[in-house]
């Protein structure tokens, strides 16, 4: 199989992950933060050490500050549901996947918040005359993707960053599908919160992501319960990581997330994004000579993270799809969870586009063969 | 050399202190918080050592806060433990 669907989750993951994972199960098993047993402590180490090595990969100081969770979705709605208060008003891209749009129309339904979307152009570029515009309301809060996991695109969060600042709203990024594609330091970007995966750009296990929140944000907790510190009381513990952790985490995956860190650290995330750049060229020079195929999303390859959406006049996304899939090629078609970024991009009522996601371990000659059957496809 | 007892209210700070102090190069075990002492967190620091302040220091150094400290004593078998100031 030929996978190229890795802005859903990355396939393979990083080499040594399954074996941390069996060797958590398999040999150690114990819950951590709990128990002082010798394998309770060798959990707890497993969690300590995975945090400080993403603190590292992500340019954070004080690991405590980066919470674990069972994915972006997760994170995503703790920073929304612990952030945002009835009547607030909050700026957002019109790229958003659902993680971020359901919580926000929830709030919007029923406790009145003003949501606000800054537009792009066609081409899913973001419109910074619009952004800028849209910040004139002075919204509570900025919510955006770091890059669309529909176009690809990539959002200029250096040059956003100081504006948002200028009106005191609250800066939050939904990381998704940049996080270990690109070289991005969230202590340098300095957001409120920053959320992202585990298990995408990461190459860790599914059941795997987190955010960062920044000193002195006055976050509240969707999960309260059991975190094995200050068990003497029943109220939520106000310190990080635990006021965010309540009951058992999950280990396995955080064990395996901590081999694929190791991983992504030794290789370097230079030679990561080098690498998308040159499989993402080809794929758009090859693709651009077939003719029959619409990109959608930036062009130029600094734009882009490695998203390819495609549309074709004559041959219907199932039909693409249904083709690739039975040459063992996997991508994925229709809405991608971001029904406003399909709206932005023009698809919307046509159902979508197909997309392909090239991870780390794609070859050009994986490449070649995805060509070949959109090749066969127009005859 | 004597020993010392960290007591931390969180796990993650008791497995920091642990990585900060490792650098000094003494021998620190993370043990069982010892039923004597009253912890938040179920795990505690041991820690061999002659000098107090150089713990002390690196763990500010570090932004590290911990809960309390003690001396532990052993004799004939009976380990005591006296909260430093």
């Amino acid at each position: 199989m030929i996978y190229l669907d890795n802005a859903s989750t990355s396939f393979p993951k990083a080499p040594g992950v399954s074996q941390a994972v069996c060797d958590y199960l398999d040999n150690i098993g114990a819950n951590a933060g709990r128990s002082s047993h010798r394998l309770a402590r060798e959990a707890s180490r497993i969690i300590f050490e995975t945090r400080e090595k993403l603190a590292e990969f992500l340019g954070i100081n004080d690991s405590s500050r980066l919470i674990f969770t069972a994915n972006a979705t997760e994170a995503l709605n703790n920073v929304i549901f612990g952030l945002v208060n009835p009547g607030d008003t909050v700026l957002t891209s019109s790229l958003e996947h659902n993680s971020v749009m359901r919580p926000l129309r929830y709030l919007e339904k029923e406790q009145n918040i003003n949501i606000l979307q800054f537009t792009c152009n066609q081409d899913s570029t973001i419109n910074l005359s619009d952004f800028k515009r849209k910040l004139a309301f002075k919204p509570d809060h900025v919510i955006t993707t770091a890059c669309s996991n529909v176009s690809g695109v990539i959002l200029p969060l250096e040059r956003m960053a100081p504006l948002i600042r200028s009106i005191d709203s609250s800066f939050i990024v939904d990381g998704s599908q940049l996080t270990g594609m690109y070289p991005v330091n969230v202590g340098q970007l300095d957001p409120d919160a920053f959320c992202f995966p585990g298990h995408k750009g990461l190459l860790g296990p599914t059941g795997t992501g987190g955010f960062y929140i920044r000193e002195g944000l006055d976050l509240n907790p969707i999960k309260y319960g059991g975190t094995g510190s200050r068990s003497n009381q029943e109220i939520q513990p106000a310190f990080l990581p635990d006021r965010f952790e309540s009951g058992t985490p999950n280990i396995a995956g955080l064990a395996g997330l901590g081999k694929a860190l190791e991983f992504l650290s030794g290789i370097g995330i230079k030679k990561i994004r080098d690498h998308k750049i040159e499989i993402i060229d080809m794929f758009q020079k090859e693709l651009d000579q077939l003719g029959e195929y619409k990109i959608l999303g930036p062009k130029k390859l600094e734009d882009q993270i490695g998203i390819i959406s495609v549309i074709s006049d004559k041959i219907s996304i199932t039909k693409i799809t249904q083709e690739l899939d039975e040459n063992n090629i996997a991508v994925r078609m229709g809405m991608h969870c971001a029904p406003s970024a399909h709206k932005t991009l023009g698809t919307f009522s046509q159902g979508g586009t197909v997309r392909f996601s090239p991870g780390f371990f794609t070859t050009e000659a994986d490449i070649k063969v995805a060509i070949g059957i959109l090749r066969k496809l127009i005859r | 050399m004597e020993n010392f007892i960290i007591t931390f209210y969180s796990t993650h700070l008791a497995l920091k202190a642990e990585k900060v102090l490792n650098k000094m190069v003494m021998k620190i075990d993370l043990i069982p918080t010892p039923r004597e002492i009253s912890s938040e967190c179920g795990f505690t620091l041991l820690i061999h050592h002659d000098n107090r302040k150089a713990i002390t220091d690196q763990l500010t150094e570090n932004e590290i806060v911990y809960d309390e400290m003690y001396i532990m004593t052993e004799i004939n078998g009976a380990k005591k433990y006296e909260k430093t100031d």
